[in-house]
């Protein structure tokens, strides 16, 4: 890598001397530039970098120290998806908080974005859940009539989902497919069940509901340099053993092989000259000084609302619609999984919030003939209970002490209800609809002058009938494990899977980017993410993002040498 | 809690009957006096400030001051967390009595046992 060095600083001067650009602090070279340290930017840094190839990863956000999260963690009052990360000021993503403080969401319904911007991006509070789509996941279009095809059959990804799986270090069990067909067995032997996941699946036996141990990318044995699962609990927001696979472990490896890690440096800007080729990017950083990076092919890996707003804010004379949009779909097709979370007290106790938050789910929701009426869906059983919903035993102890307990007879009470907890959360595939977008605001701004997103997110009637129905399936489970004080939380809760946003496909005019994720208008631009998902199936999106990803490790090579 | 013996109290000891309508309360004999400390000081500087003094000076007052600020020291021992002022703050994480009270290894965040623990019930 060139790096911040003497040549490349003094090529810039150069340049900037025949008045060609802006004198900058921090100018780099490198022959592929990869926005985004989170799975997909990590995963092909690091492939690229074994390879030879000259890589700089640059980042918005700060590096993170584990210890210190967990100490943020333990110290924060309330402790949310983002209690252990950084909130800097120059790299902005949305708080739970403060849900308008960053991206300003239209309606009519509620997004509910979630991610992070730090190195090794949201994998940092992932749940580590990782479903394979289902062959019938990529045709929805031929199989029920609904929105698109993707553009790649489930045969052309197959090899590259064993692939992730080795990557990330994904425990399943042997036997088990659930519905997408295996080439080879995962990687790590299963993770094994918590005692509430075992009565429920007792209670399940027989019914069409039978839930079946998740394929999660958390050590079962000592992998990669990293421990074994010792159940702390706290998978999400924060692994503090890292036995839960993050991203860091790929920016790692991709440092190690020779890239160049720029964190702290926030791009604002893709410059494009009049041969559709990007010529660069420009980023600025908290002190307020500029930066430029020059390649001879570009990455984006920003997630799926970062990398539309990048796109789009860096409109110009030469694209006028923004980089990559001569489709006009850029920011379009937002979707999400929106859930219905259910939540009960099971007569006997279960003794939840021990080990992995997720351990099991039923699967054989997720396909059927009845899909072009309503959604596929996939059911967790939740091992942290009302976490989720509520967050965590802490609601419970407030509601026991605001109800007059004291003493003796509150610790009872806490012990009875805490050990019988139980949650049931049902992920709808939602299709995707041009309308739901992300836009740059350019009115709003952020602290570095940026514009922020803006979201417009309306659900329908499909995902209606999704809920309306999961809500009827959880009825039926919780009649099965024994349970009283059924509750639902009413409409939808948002998943936070931000998918849709730049999405793949052979046509440019209906698609952004083409099956190896190379942009229709820009020969030397990927965009890489969950936005290239042409639909979102009923499956946690990151081990399919990683597949995606290392797939396109070699057209990204191959671009560089052409 | 006796009554009449009270009267008169200094700072000091105060907090000493703090400490006791404290494990009164929570029906926990070991509590941590630097985390009492924490919590005394805050509800001393609290709108509880009044009720607080009175409940230390006579031992018990039957009114919805005396009830609300009961209810704040059982929360601040069962979460941990207390309010200084405008903010919430935790005074200790992995000493809030919630986690002794459910049947949990301990709190979230911390290493508690070899892979598979938790396919066994607990205790």
């Amino acid at each position: 890598v060139a790096s911040a060095s003497g040549r490349s600083l003094k090529d810039e001067r150069d340049r900037s001397a025949h008045g060609e650009a802006p004198v900058t602090d921090d100018a780099l070279a490198a022959e592929v530039a990869i926005v985004g340290s989170g799975v997909a930017g990590a995963l092909v840094a690091a492939k690229l970098a074994q390879r030879g190839v000259d890589v700089a990863l640059i980042e918005a956000g700060p590096k993170i120290s584990r210890s210190d999260a967990l100490d943020a963690y333990y110290k924060a009052p309330v402790r949310g998806l983002d209690a252990p990360y950084p909130k800097p000021a120059y790299a902005p993503y949305p708080l739970r908080s403060d849900p308008d403080g960053y991206c300003i969401e239209r309606g009519p319904d509620p997004f509910g974005p979630s991610y992070l911007r730090v190195v090794g991006g949201t994998t940092w509070h992932w749940e580590a859940t990782c479903l394979r789509l289902l062959p019938e996941d990529l045709r929805l279009r031929s199989r029920f009539g609904l929105a698109v095809d993707w553009p790649l059959s489930y045969d052309a990804l197959e090899p590259w989902y064993g692939a992730a799986e080795r990557e990330l270090g994904v425990a399943g069990a042997a036997t088990d497919d659930l519905g997408s067909p295996r080439s080879d067995a995962y990687p790590l032997p299963a993770m094994p069940l918590s005692y509430l996941d075992l009565q429920v699946a007792k209670a399940l036996a027989g019914s069409p509901y039978l839930p079946h141990p998740t394929p999660q990318a958390r050590n079962t044995v000592p992998w990669n340099d990293r421990p074994t699962c010792c159940g702390s609990a706290s998978c999400v927001p924060i692994c503090p053993s890292a036995a839960k696979y993050d991203a860091t472990v790929h920016v790692e490896q991709a440092v190690a092989a020779g890239a160049q890690l720029l964190d702290r440096s926030v791009v604002y800007r893709i410059d494009v000259d009049g041969n559709r080729r990007i010529t660069g990017l420009r980023f600025r950083r908290p002190e307020r000084t500029e930066g430029h990076v020059r390649a001879k092919v570009y990455v984006l890996a920003a997630h799926g609302i970062e990398t539309p707003k990048l796109l789009l804010i860096s409109r110009s004379e030469r694209s006028p619609d923004g980089i990559a949009n001569s489709s006009g779909l850029v920011g379009r097709n937002l979707m999400d999984h929106p859930y219905k979370l259910s939540w009960a007290l099971t007569d006997q106790p279960l003794w939840p919030y021990r080990g992995p938050i997720r351990l099991s789910g039923v699967d054989s929701t997720r396909r059927g003939e009845w899909r072009a009426e309503r959604p596929a869906f996939r059911i967790s059983i939740d091992n942290a209970a009302l976490s989720w919903p509520l967050g965590g035993p802490v609601a419970t102890v407030r509601a026991l002490i605001g109800e007059g307990l004291r003493g003796a007879d509150l610790q009872r009470a806490i012990r009875h209800q805490t050990s019988r907890q139980i949650g049931v959360f049902s992920m709808t595939e939602q299709l995707p609809d041009p309308a739901n977008r992300i836009e740059p605001d350019f009115e709003r701004r952020d602290a570095l002058g940026i514009p922020r997103p803006q979201i417009h997110f309306r659900l329908d009637d499909y995902t209606g009938k999704g809920l309306a129905f999961a809500e009827t399936v959880h009825e039926q489970i919780f009649g099965l494990i024994g349970t009283t004080a059924i509750q639902h939380r009413a409409g939808a809760t948002p998943g936070s899977h931000i998918m849709g946003t730049y999405r793949m496909g052979e046509d440019p005019r209906t698609s952004v980017v083409d099956p190896d994720l190379r942009a229709h208008d820009h020969a030397n631009l990927f965009l890489l993410g969950s936005g290239v998902f042409p639909t979102g199936g009923a499956a946690n999106p990151t081990l399919t993002i990683a597949a995606l990803a290392l797939r396109a490790a070699d057209p990204i090579r191959d671009a560089v040498q052409a | 809690l006796g009554t009449g013996a009270w009267r008169g109290a200094t700072a000091e000891n105060s907090f000493d009957r703090f400490m006791d309508l404290s494990r009164q309360l929570t029906g926990q004999t070991m509590l941590d006096p630097i985390v009492g400390r924490l919590f005394y000081d805050a509800l001393a500087q609290s709108e509880h400030a009044g009720a607080l003094a009175r409940l230390l000076a006579e031992g018990k007052v039957d009114d919805d001051q005396a009830g609300a600020l009961e209810e704040q020291i059982v929360l601040q021992w069962f979460t941990g967390i207390y309010r200084s002022g405008a903010a919430t703050r935790t005074a200790t994480y992995e000493g809030a009595l919630m986690w002794s009270a459910m049947a949990v290894p301990g709190p979230p965040g911390f290493c508690h046992g070899g892979l598979g623990f938790w396919s066994q019930p607990e205790g």
